[in-house]
């Protein structure tokens, strides 16, 4: 309405002005619904895309069709309508996390650079997660696939999401997860994976997010993190000690992380398994370990008993008892030995029985001192009682003969003469003949160690002699003559100690 | 049969022998036109026959050859021009040979039927000879035949358009006119009728205009008749030059002067009629040039066609003055008859445009005048000063006014309450509206508003609703531009802690026994509606509550007994203001989902009364109450179902209204409405809409204005049902069809432009809406045999150049829709187009948004289809 004039010249029908403002008020409302329907009809791709997805995922011809439109999803990916870009991203990273990714064929449709560039601040959240869960699918493929999207500069985009101030959890989650799997490819992806300082963000996405409350999604993102760290953490040739051991401070707060359960226990156990691979090295290495203080919560662990986490402890352990002996003593100090003797006593899992035997071995093959503190803490009853028992592994009771035999090479007379009287010489004879031949020589070495030792203390008589005759010793012995590596000093032993 | 005394009969006063004789009239028409005809004809010629045959006789005539409504006037046409040759030559020798008849009745009314035919022959290049015929003597003639020649010119010029007649032959209608009016014609009849022949025949007179020395010398014989001694020539030349100065403004500048000085004349001296339209033609002037410089104002780049000369800039020192003057000629109780119009409102008026023309230069001229009258004993000074005080209220810049308001506002409170007169009350409410509409609400930077004063405002604005019915709606309306200016102004509005007691003011208003008067029930409830629709979230629970009152208002206008008819009618404008405001309230909270919520208890209630205010009537529906059911079924969504068994009967009534277009109208677009609420649960209504919307697009008793929207909601249903709508394809598109090739190329004048522009518009929401229904179906290749007609008529509006922004938006659209669900099954035929080329290029790159939009969303489906 507008008040032209005081008078109106044309009488001008109120009634029919209200009516008129009305109707304009509808008509707008009915110009903006109907260009909002039309709108997401034309945009249905865009508002539907999910809902297609989900609908495709169980339908094999509707992946089919999927597959055969790629070229028509790819120049939409291309073109300049950006719910066409989303909803084509969208379609093209489902299709490539489907059992048979049709990685070349995305590649060949040169969406990358595109994908690449859908990182940018400019898109959606949304939009991002489509492209880097497509660019995490690619890098998993073979060699020449991941170099496609390292070539197209993903790595910088992926680090400047992972620094974003935003709390897009899920996003950094598969960022972190897409590294981790380029960095996977070989050592020298890796390598160039870290050249870009990609570790520091890494590290303090951990850190930033260790804080509770631990919601799910946040934990999942630690996961992916501490997966991807320890992919930078291992391979065949492990990266310089100096280039991750800025990890140590963040991976000492992921092994306290508790329970050491479901999620969390896999953050764990990745952080286990970092620190098994950062162990295995230089005594100065090992040295920044102990410094970093994650000694007492590693034995700790070990008290879980079982499963993957107290398997890469127990590499660990086993690379802290190559350092030095002040680094032995601090997990001694921290009750390793009783750690160790109760996975002896109780434990059933064969993998973990035998990484226990073997860090035990560690020591065992040492010296004397080391020899004494195991024996000091009861272990060789356990390991004897292994090496006989047949309800694990063959293999058990080889490692635990192992361990044994290395005690009886290396302890001195007393030892050996505590070791005899414990029961030794049954399970070295037994496992003499044993197809491993590591186990074999060993306990061939044990026992001439053994009788080297009884020589000595038993002058007029060698008592040991007895002791393996009984056990057949001499007769498995004498079947290793022929052996090409151990077969002279088999014959040695007989020679000299044989009845 | 004896046709003088039938006609006599008609005229009786007895109501069985009219009523016989019209039947008989009827009767021979049916059964014998051309005889009919011929008789009429002949009866009017005939010299001997009563004065009242004669005239019924041409009346009859006259409508034998034209109608109101278009249907009937195409269909007599077409039986005019199918008649036998030698009777409608005979009838036309009747015709012209009454032109020279001595009675004045026969003649003005021969001259009506004589350009009723040419009207109707002329365009069709028949009856060449008649302009010559009766130019031919007309110097000879005498006095009486002249006049009833020049008169006949006159309705001939009204009735065709310029451009079927030969400029020859303009040149001799002029120049007779012309000569006409000259003061050497001595009879006044003759020259009167040629004053008001030249009123008709200056549309014309183009390239008359375009030659110096014939644009002279009929300004000078226009000008010399506004000195007429007689009273109506210097009314029909003053008319003339009203008419000349929207038509030729851009030839007035030589005149200009000598014009201002008959005018000031005619203003200050003449009698009224003639004054008027001197005043008059200084608003044409004003109208003039503000469109120019609107047009110059939006657009830098590109100029006016027409250049703006400042007649009004120029003429200001003089022509304010004199239209101040005029303010003073008030009449008594002017403002209680709504007819008046009388020369104070006409220059009260003039002053409004005249300050729209010129902006801050009108404020130092008129602030003398308000000064010096608005305190004076006289009612007349007083009104007259704040009648011009309103008046320049728009065009100045606020920066010059708001100082001059914020000095009057308070003088303006304190009349409203204390004026004895109510004159000057009326205009005081009025000039504090206009005050609020101009210079209140965000455009204004600095407010005049403020928290001590908005308190006073309201309490003198309801203070006033309950003085005398006029100044009581004046209030009502300043009321509403009051609100209207805290429209979006934030969360809080100023509003907020009076809105209850406003609000309960402008019910009592509309409970006043003396409401009707004024319209002061009507502007009651349009403030109680603005109110309401600029109202914020703080106020929602207050308008919850208004629901319950207003549907118990309208509860009580369904309790009346047997109605008068004219009861009737003030029950129904009743209805229609409640329903008009229970929209209003249903818009507003259906707009936010917790009101929304809460609103939902009414719903059904609501419904019900609506349904009952139906039920009020037999023969029609309710628009107001249909309209709000349209918002009612955005507010409710697929919930609507409930409703429509009983609704629909009204629903389908309301379509079939074909008298009554803007019911018909109203009803099509709550279709629209409720397709999109209810989605495909309007399926089982389809069949009765569908057929009804079929049959009223085939009727060409309909008015047109309804199509577009017809089509538009076919659009809609298609959106709504999807495939489902194959069982109405072939019968849309067919129709769609024909009105797409009737609508693909255009000749007429700029209204018919508007109206193929909305069908244009209508067919494409239809292909839209079917092809983006259809989109994923796997009935898609049905619409296959369509797309090559439409792919054409796309190319064919593009190639006509003559579509609006908003055609374009939509056709371009249409092309993608096309593409975009027929694929590669359209690919080639796509391509073929000049539309995906050349059409779709220029959208492109245009500057408008939307088009861009929709250009760039037809270039990925395009893209798409062809690539597969």
């Amino acid at each position: 309405m507008k008040w032209l004039y005081k008078f109106d010249k044309d009488k001008w029908q109120k009634r029919q002005r209200q009516m008129q403002k009305n109707l304009r008020s509808m008509e707008s409302i009915r110009k903006i619904n109907r260009e909002l329907i039309l709108f997401f009809k034309r945009n249905h791709e865009f508002f539907h895309v999910e809902r297609c997805i989900e609908d495709a995922a169980g339908d094999p011809i509707a992946i089919q069709k999927m597959f055969d439109s790629i070229p028509v999803t790819a120049s939409d990916l291309m073109s300049g309508n950006e719910s066409s870009q989303f909803a084509a991203t969208a379609r093209l990273s489902f299709l490539l996390s489907t059992e048979n990714p049709p990685i070349d064929v995305v590649i060949q449709s040169g969406v990358v650079p595109h994908f690449v560039r859908f990182l940018n601040e400019h898109y959606g959240l949304q939009h991002k997660l489509y492209s880097v869960r497509a660019l995490y699918a690619i890098g998993k493929g073979s060699l020449e696939q991941a170099v496609v999207v390292i070539k197209h500069g993903a790595i910088p985009m992926f680090i400047r999401l992972l620094c974003c101030s935003e709390e897009c959890y899920q996003l950094k989650e598969l960022v972190a997860a897409a590294l981790g799997s380029l960095a996977n490819q070989s050592p020298d992806f890796r390598d160039y994976v870290l050249q870009f300082g990609t570790l520091t963000p890494l590290l303090s996405l951990l850190d930033n997010h260790l804080e509770p409350p631990m919601l799910h999604e946040k934990i999942t993102l630690l996961r992916a993190c501490s997966n991807t760290l320890a992919i930078f953490c291992q391979g065949n040739s492990a990266p310089s000690f100096n280039q991750i051991r800025s990890a140590l401070p963040i991976l000492r707060r992921l092994i306290h992380l508790n329970p050491p359960v479901g999620v969390i226990g896999e953050v764990c156990e990745d952080a286990c398994l970092c620190l098994s691979y950062l162990s295995n090295g230089s005594a100065e290495q090992i040295q920044a370990l102990i410094d970093a203080d994650v000694c007492a919560r590693l034995v700790m662990l070990l008290g879980l008993s079982d499963g993957k986490i107290v398997e890469h402890v127990l590499r660990t352990v086993g690379n802290i008892f190559k350092g030095v002996d002040s680094q032995i003593q601090i997990l001694i100090n921290n009750g390793v030995f009783f750690r160790l003797n109760a996975i002896l006593m109780h434990g059933s899992n064969s993998s973990v029985l035998r990484k226990t035997c073997s860090a035990i071995s560690t020591l065992t093959a040492r010296d004397r001192n080391q020899i004494q503190k195991i024996m000091d803490a009861h272990i060789i009853p356990s390991l004897l009682y292994l090496s006989q028992a047949d309800n694990y592994d063959v293999e058990v009771r080889w490692d635990a003969a192992c361990a044994l035999s290395n005690a009886a090479r290396r302890g001195s007379n007393e030892q050996i003469r505590f070791l005899v009287n414990q029961g030794c010489i049954g399970p070295l004879c037994d496992h003499i003949l044993c197809p491993d031949r590591k186990t074999s020589i060993l306990c061939l070495k044990g026992l001439k160690s053994v009788l080297k030792a009884g020589e000595i203390m038993y002058s007029t008589r060698n008592l040991y002699t007895l002791i393996i005759t009984d056990f057949d010793g001499f007769g498995k012995i004498e079947k290793l003559q022929s052996d090409p590596d151990i077969g002279e000093m088999a014959m040695k032993l007989l020679m000299k100690y044989g009845v | 049969m004896e046709v003088t005394q039938v006609l006599f009969n008609a005229q009786s006063i007895d109501g069985t022998v009219r009523k016989n004789a019209e039947e008989s009239l009827k009767q021979f028409q049916e059964q014998n036109l051309p005889g009919f005809l011929l008789s009429l004809s002949g009866e009017l010629a005939n010299e001997e026959k009563p004065i009242e045959t004669r005239k019924l006789a041409g009346l009859i005539l006259k409508n034998a050859l034209d109608a109101k409504e278009q249907h009937r006037k195409f269909e007599l046409v077409q039986r005019w021009l199918s008649l036998d040759a030698t009777a409608k030559s005979q009838i036309k020798a009747c015709l012209l040979q009454t032109l020279s008849s001595p009675v004045s009745d026969a003649r003005s009314t021969a001259s009506q039927v004589i350009a009723k035919v040419a009207g109707i022959e002329l365009p069709h290049k028949q009856w060449p000879e008649l302009i010559g015929s009766l130019l031919s003597n007309v110097h000879q003639l005498p006095a009486q035949a002249k006049q009833a020649t020049l008169e006949t010119l006159g309705y001939l010029c009204e009735e065709v358009s310029p451009d079927v007649i030969d400029q020859d032959q303009v040149n001799k209608i002029l120049t007779a006119v012309v000569q006409g009016m000259s003061s050497s014609e001595g009879n006044t009849d003759v020259r009167l009728a040629a004053t008001r022949a030249l009123y008709n025949a200056l549309g014309f007179a183009q390239a008359n205009f375009s030659n110096d020395m014939e644009r002279d010398y009929i300004m000078r014989v226009v000008c010399e008749a506004t000195l007429s001694p007689e009273v109506r020539i210097r009314q029909a030349a003053f008319e003339c030059l009203v008419s000349i100065s929207s038509t030729y403004y851009e030839k007035l500048a030589p005149y200009i002067q000598d014009i201002f000085n008959i005018t000031a004349k005619a203003v200050r001296e003449d009698e009224e009629p003639v004054a008027l339209q001197a005043i008059e033609f200084w608003s044409s002037i004003c109208d003039e040039e503000i469109d120019i410089l609107e047009e110059y104002g939006g657009d830098f780049t590109g100029d006016s066609d027409i250049p703006c000369f400042y007649f009004i800039k120029q003429a200001l020192p003089a022509l304010v003055p004199m239209l101040l003057e005029t303010l003073l000629k008030q009449e008594e109780d002017q403002d209680q008859d709504e007819g008046a119009w009388n020369i104070a409102m006409a220059g009260g008026t003039c002053l409004g445009l005249v300050a729209r023309t010129v902006g801050d230069d009108i404020v130092p001229l008129v602030v003398p005048f308000i000064e010096e009258n608005i305190s004076k004993p006289d009612w007349r000074q007083r009104e007259a000063a704040t009648y011009a005080f309103g008046s320049i209220l728009e065009g100045p810049s606020p920066e010059k006014l708001i100082p001059l308001v914020n000095v009057a506002l308070t003088f303006m409170l304190s009349a409203l309450t204390k004026d004895p007169n109510s004159h000057v009350k009326d205009t005081t409410a009025w000039t504090l509206g206009r005050i609020f509409e101009f210079l209140h609400g965000s455009v204004v930077d600095s407010p005049i508003i403020s928290q001590a004063n908005c308190q006073q405002i309201i309490t003198v604005l309801l203070q006033s609703m309950k003085d005398t019915p006029n100044v009581a709606e004046k209030a009502c309306g300043a009321l509403y531009f009051l609100a209207q200016g805290y429209e979006e102004m934030g969360p809080s509005s100023p509003l907020t802690p009076f809105f209850q007691e406003i609000v309960q003011s402008l019910l009592t208003v509309t409970h006043r026994e003396d409401a009707s008067e004024s319209r002061l029930r009507t502007a009651a409830y349009e403030t109680l509606n603005e109110v309401v629709r600029c109202s914020t979230d703080e106020t929602a629970p207050l308008v919850l509550q208004l629901v319950p009152v207003i549907m118990m208002e309208l509860h009580n206008t369904l309790e009346g007994q047997k109605l008068s008819s004219d009861e009737r009618e003030k029950q129904s404008e009743l209805q229609g203001l409640l329903c008009g405001c229970l929209q209003v309230i249903i818009q507003k909270l259906g707009a936010s989902e917790p009101t929304k919520y809460v609103f939902m208890q009414y719903a059904d209630q609501i419904m019900g009364l609506f349904l009952r205010v139906f039920a009020c009537r037999s023969a029609t529906v309710h628009e107001e109450a249909m309209l709000a059911i349209g918002a009612l079924a955005y507010a409710t969504g697929a919930d609507f179902a409930k409703y429509m068994p009983e609704f629909y009967r009204y629903l389908e009534m309301g379509l079939q209204n074909f008298e009554e277009y803007q019911v018909c109208a109203v009803t099509v677009g709550v279709v629209g409405d409720i397709s999109r609420a209810l989605e495909e649960k309007i399926v089982p209504y389809c069949d009765g809409i569908m057929t009804q919307l079929l049959k009223n697009l085939s009727s060409n008793q309909l008015h047109r204005s309804v199509k577009p929207p017809i089509f538009s909601c076919f659009g809609d249903i298609a959106l709504a049902v999807g495939e489902y709508f194959e069982k109405y394809l072939m019968w849309a598109m067919s129709a769609l069809q024909s009105a797409a090739e009737l609508s693909t190329h255009i000749a007429g004048d700029d209204e018919l432009v508007e109206y193929t522009n909305s069908l244009r518009n209508g067919i494409l929401e239809a292909y839209s809406g079917i092809f983006q229904g259809f989109k994923n179906s796997p009935k898609t290749q049905l619409l296959i045999p369509y797309a090559p007609h439409i792919l054409q008529f796309l190319d064919g509006i593009y190639m006509e150049k003559d579509m609006d922004d908003v055609v374009m938006k939509t056709a371009i659209g249409v092309l993608g829709d096309l593409a975009d669900t027929l694929g590669s099954h359209a690919g080639s035929m796509i391509q073929q187009s000049v539309s995906s080329k050349d059409f779709l290029n220029e959208c492109l790159s245009s500057e408008d948004l939307m088009i861009k939009e929709s250009a760039e969303w037809a270039k990925l489906a395009i893209s798409r289809a062809i690539s597969v």
